[in-house]
């Protein structure tokens, strides 16, 4: 198969690439410097992209944002994944009762990733990490949807996968992480801290529609966890769980 | 304007039809359609087929595109980061929220904010109503704009030659179109009652900000709940969060 890369397609990435959390805005010289490209170039480039709603232009400084084409894939693409529908009344219940946030993953291939979350009602909040591919060993969500694999799979993944740590609490051994694998398939849930991302807390589990599975879990900023929090939360996730396989 | 896209500093040519051909790639899928294979896509969009399958390669390189064993392409998850990021990153939504909430508290119906994406108008922010039936909104939906009260409350806050483009190139029944865009504008506000969908009642009203931008709040409930007394009061109380709105945001600054 032809892995040709078609170049100024690659660069139009890079630039939505370039918006985070920390840059709303981004000049032209900024857009210039992170996709490689003279001013002009980028300049032509960015104002295709402003006519198909992949970016905006502010009218009084020239600065560019994200556009509002990504609101409308995103929907597309939500629409087709049948376990968002059904799991986010079950997350807005999950919410209201501990007020933390409830978010929603999925496996694709060897990543998960958050799909969908709902938000605590306190000002103080992890930002999620939205879309983002996570790896399959890192985290409470991520090893609730590894867990969730028969063994023959969990096997053929761990032998052709590189495990490194995200942060100095990322589980890297193979014993522990079997370990690990046992206890969730036991009891149904998991609880991390601070795995790929530093300063959040998870408590996760698996949930299931027919041959669809997907994992839930509660973020918690590290000021606000204790063990007895984790236990409700635990508690409330097995019984929607149950709720819902039932 | 070209298409052709050229760097002076190292003298390579990009061609920006490229960009164009993978946003016309992306438009083909749908939520009826969330799975297209190589063959649809190519011929819907034209695009000559190996041609098209470097470009697809790019997008899925990118996580803008997953594809399959078979060929079998859907969208990618960047986009669900993407979408993220700019919900949290629109100045308007910032604004619009707290008013948005007013309403819902004054009308016990809910309120959308909706925006203009290229022919189409769509949700990018919504209050729902605490009702237990109550009109349900998503982040994202899209329709045309000259249906429902929403878009036409867009439509008619567009710029005239905006408005004009659109109507010749979607509308079926442009002058009888008009004719509901001349009495939108009279009014002050847009208003469908099952029109659109018959448990549905909205009430919608334009608006532009500083930057340009246009959008429209509607207060929308099931038409069982939508008395000649609530429809009184959804129009009162749009126009005075619009106002508002027009005040924080708006060109008049």
């Amino acid at each position: 198969m032809s892995e040709k890369i078609v170049r100024i397609v690659d660069r139009a990435a890079t630039i939505m690439a370039a918006f985070g959390a920390s840059s709303v805005s981004l000049s032209l010289p900024d857009l210039s410097a992170r996709a490689g490209l003279a001013k002009p170039t980028a300049f032509r480039l960015a104002t295709v992209l402003v006519r198909l709603g992949w970016l905006e232009q502010q009218a009084g400084t020239g600065a560019y944002t994200l556009g509002n084409a990504a609101l409308h894939h995103a929907h597309t693409l939500l629409g087709a994944i049948p376990m968002r529908g059904v799991l986010r009344p079950v997350m807005e219940t999950l919410r209201d009762e501990i007020n933390e946030t409830v978010v929603l993953s999925l496996r694709d291939g060897d990543f998960r990733y958050n799909i969908d979350s709902v938000e605590s009602r306190h000002t103080i909040g992890q930002t999620q990490q939205i879309g983002v591919a996570i790896p399959l060993y890192a985290g409470a969500a991520s090893r609730v949807l590894l867990a969730a694999q028969p063994n023959n799979a969990v096997q053929a993944y761990l032998a052709r996968t590189d495990i490194r740590a995200y942060t100095g609490a990322t589980l890297t051994q193979e014993a522990v992480l079997l370990q690990e694998l046992r206890s969730i398939r036991e009891t149904g849930v998991a609880v991390s801290a601070g795995e790929f991302t530093s300063g959040a807390h998870a408590v996760a589990a698996l949930f299931r529609q027919g041959d669809e599975t997907a994992a839930l879990h509660f973020s918690i900023p590290a000021g606000r966890f204790s063990p007895e929090l984790a236990e409700r939360c635990k508690s409330a996730l097995l019984a929607a769980a149950q709720a819902l396989h039932a | 304007m070209t298409n052709v896209i050229e760097d002076p500093e190292t003298g390579a040519s990009y061609g920006g039809e490229a960009v164009l051909r993978a946003a016309k790639a992306l438009d083909c899928f749908t939520r009826e359609a969330p799975r297209r294979t190589l063959l649809d896509l190519t011929r819907e969009t034209g695009v000559p087929r190996d041609t098209l399958r470097g470009i697809l390669n790019t997008l899925v390189a990118r996580g803008m595109l997953r594809v399959d064993a078979d060929e079998t392409y859907q969208l990618g998850f960047a986009w669900l980061q993407l979408a993220f990021l700019r919900r949290q990153q629109m100045q308007a939504r910032d604004v619009a929220l707290p008013i948005m909430r007013g309403l819902v508290d004054k009308l016990g119906e809910t309120v959308i904010l909706s925006t203009r994406v290229g022919d189409q108008r769509v949700h990018i922010e919504y209050v729902e109503s605490p009702q237990p039936v109550r009109r349900l909104a998503q982040i994202g939906n899209g329709g045309p704009l000259h249906v429902g009260a929403a878009g036409m409350a867009l439509l008619a806050s567009l710029p005239r030659t905006e408005r004009d483009d659109y109507l010749a190139r979607v509308a079926a029944d442009a002058s009888a179109v008009r004719d509901a865009l001349s009495h939108v504008q009279r009014e002050g506000f847009a208003m469908a009652v099952g029109s659109v969908n018959p448990e549905t009642a909205a009430v919608a009203r334009g608006f532009h900000t500083k930057a340009g931008e246009c959008f429209a709040v509607t207060v929308s409930c099931p038409t069982e709940r939508f008395t000649k007394s609530l429809e009184t009061s959804c129009i009162g109380a749009v126009k005075t969060a619009v106002q508002r709105l027009e005040l924080i945001l708006g060109a008049g600054q």
